[in-house]
């Protein structure tokens, strides 16, 4: 059952990817032909020369840096609403969920402004800064979940053994609440990867990231090189996923604990 | 080691509630107190604010006649063990245990030389490695135990230790935690449910009601003479008879019954325990219709009956009743415990 299950996962995935990886090495592929007539890498040089690699690294600095920024922002956040219970709970969480609800074009322009008078516009910085905004309710979402099954009583315990309050950060609280915080850096590396609207407006076209580049090539006309931006684009994410999976297995988060 | 604690006038309030009442709390050095109370009472509450864990509304908390109260918890020197071990799950038995001494300048080769003697000592011995979810509830509670020695606790705070094991292990583990304490004389608190428990337990016993401390006293003494009904209740009594005092001589529903030389005239409540009901005449004596009868293998418990007065005896278990069931009992005057509150 569960076997049926991951094939037919993979095949919906597959279904999705394939026209695109055939795509990016077709170079001649014209109708009716169900297979291209040349297969060849001129999509992915042309993409080579178009700044893939800039773009690329600037793509990555910005999600590692909006991850950390976001997972640094949504443990206090998360804690509070894992673990205590008040009144206005689920309205809070709600609030906290409202950059997912509203139109990010509609938060950008807002930001905007804000960030030309900051000297934040047009700036790696400023971008990370927006981006950190959608980020936010993932891995506020994830870090909850990881403290909702977390006993504070071990720190409790860890105090009066005569720990100071880092130490029982270091060795009690983060060994059993990282799974939840792994999951929602990853979570905000990912809204961060495919960010395109924020980071045009903030970014005002200086900042290029994978998304703006690929935008800018789709735009383009050319099928080949769009499918190679996307292959690349897709690189990141897919090595990311089973990379966090493994890291998680045997992890109460990795449903083998 | 050993330190004397004191809480003065401890009170401990929760958003809008009063958990803990200002109570008065005093541990001569070395000695073993229970703390005992329904669930819900603020015993738990009480030993977080001893330990520093929450903030006391009110009062103070002195150890060794120094006031500690804003001390932060890892400089207090007040370990806890909770109910549920807590052991902390990635570490090993040893690192759990060693875990108090890991930060100190100490070299790790005798942390852990410490560290494994206390597990001998605890009895486990070659668990060193083991994982906390390898092993048995008991063993668990065993490891916390060692792991809060290692810290050499000024003040050792047990929070229903034993409530979590089965029987068996239950009778274990106290005995180990009464050789531990006497052997290292350290000044403990233990708070329990369970009335039995708390008297085997604590050389003195304090019980808890509603977030204040109701009466303070040697468990045979607490037994003797309850303060209150509220106590004697709590405690398992049962037999309630409303009386009235004059000349030394309660009038009550049963007739009159001579009490121990001293009791000052006025309305009275007198309580006795089933167990101090002795059958045949003598007096004291009153005849009472026997309602019920259970045999439980150790003793008899007889519900009885007089004069619109129902009472419970336990009768040594060969006792034979009557077959009329009718049965004279003896209320022993120096057994019969004047209430006044």
């Amino acid at each position: 059952m569960r076997l049926l299950l991951v094939c037919l996962l993979a095949l919906v995935v597959l279904a999705v990817l394939a026209p695109v990886l055939i795509w990016s090495v077709a170079d001649q592929w014209f109708a009716p032909a169900l297979w291209p007539q040349a297969l060849g890498l001129r999509g992915f040089r042309a993409l080579a020369s178009s700044g893939v690699g800039p773009a690329t690294v600037a793509s990555v600095a910005i999600a590692a840096a909006s991850a950390g920024l976001a997972t640094a922002l949504a443990y206090p956040a998360g804690r509070a609403l894992g673990l205590s219970d008040f009144r206005g709970k689920s309205a809070l969480r709600v609030f906290l969920f409202s950059p997912v609800l509203f139109p990010p074009m509609a938060a950008a322009l807002g930001m905007h402004s804000s960030f030309i008078r900051l000297g934040l516009a047009d700036t790696s910085f400023g971008v990370v800064l927006a981006h950190v905004v959608p980020a936010l309710p993932y891995a506020i979402g994830a870090i909850a979940a990881a403290f909702e099954r977390f006993d504070p009583r071990y720190e409790d315990v860890a105090r009066t053994l005569g720990a100071s309050r880092l130490r029982v950060l270091g060795t009690v609280t983060l060994p059993l609440v990282w799974p939840g915080l792994a999951v929602g850096a990853l979570f905000a590396f990912l809204v961060s990867w495919s960010q395109y609207a924020l980071t045009l407006v903030i970014g005002g076209g200086v900042v290029i990231t994978l998304p703006v580049l690929l935008f800018g090539l789709a735009s383009g006309g050319d099928l080949q090189v769009t499918a190679a931006a996307c292959v690349a684009f897709l690189i990141p994410v897919l090595l990311l996923t089973p990379i966090t999976a493994r890291a998680l297995q045997g992890t109460r988060l990795g449903g083998r604990g | 080691m050993s330190c004397r604690l004191e809480a003065r006038e401890l009170s401990v309030v929760l958003g809008k509630n009063v958990i803990v009442h200002p109570v008065e709390l005093s541990l001569e050095a070395g000695e073993l107190h229970a703390i005992v109370g329904p669930s819900g009472c603020g015993k738990s509450t009480l030993l977080r604010a001893l330990a520093g864990l929450v903030a006391p509304a009110s009062g103070s908390i002195w150890l060794d006649g120094l006031e500690v109260t804003a001390t932060p918890t890892d400089r207090r020197g007040v370990v806890m063990v909770f109910q549920d071990a807590l052991l902390f799950p990635g570490m090993s038995v040893l690192d759990n245990v060693a875990y108090a001494a890991r930060s100190t300048a100490a070299p790790r080769r005798e942390v852990d030389a410490e560290a494994r003697r206390l597990l001998g000592r605890v009895r486990l011995g070659g668990l060193e490695q083991r994982r906390p979810d390898q092993l048995s509830g008991g063993e668990r509670q065993r490891v916390a135990l060692a792991r809060a020695l290692m810290a050499k606790p000024r003040v050792l705070l047990l929070d229903e230790p034993l409530s979590a094991l089965d029987a068996g292990l239950r009778e274990e583990l106290r005995a180990l935690i009464q050789e531990l304490q006497r052997e290292l004389q350290l000044t403990t608190v233990v708070v329990t449910h369970d009335q039995r428990e708390a008297a085997t337990l604590g050389q003195r016993v304090s019980v808890m009601q509603a977030g204040r401390l109701l009466q303070t006293a040697a468990p045979m003494e607490l037994y003797r003479a309850p303060a209150t009904e509220a106590v004697a209740r709590f405690l398992g009594a049962t037999n309630f008879l409303p009386a009235e005092i004059r000349g030394g001589v309660a009038q009550t529903s049963l007739g009159p019954l001579a009490l121990a030389s001293g009791s000052a005239d006025g309305p009275t409540t007198l309580c006795i325990w089933p167990q101090d009901l002795e059958p045949g005449p003598g007096p004291n004596a009153v005849e009472f219709r026997v309602q019920a009868v259970t045999f439980n293998g150790a003793e008899q418990r007889v519900r009885v009956a007089a004069s619109g007065i129902e009472l419970e005896a336990i009768l040594p278990r060969w006792t034979a009743l009557p077959a009329d069931r009718t049965i004279t009992l003896r209320l022993p005057s120096e057994r019969l415990i004047r209430i006044d509150a």
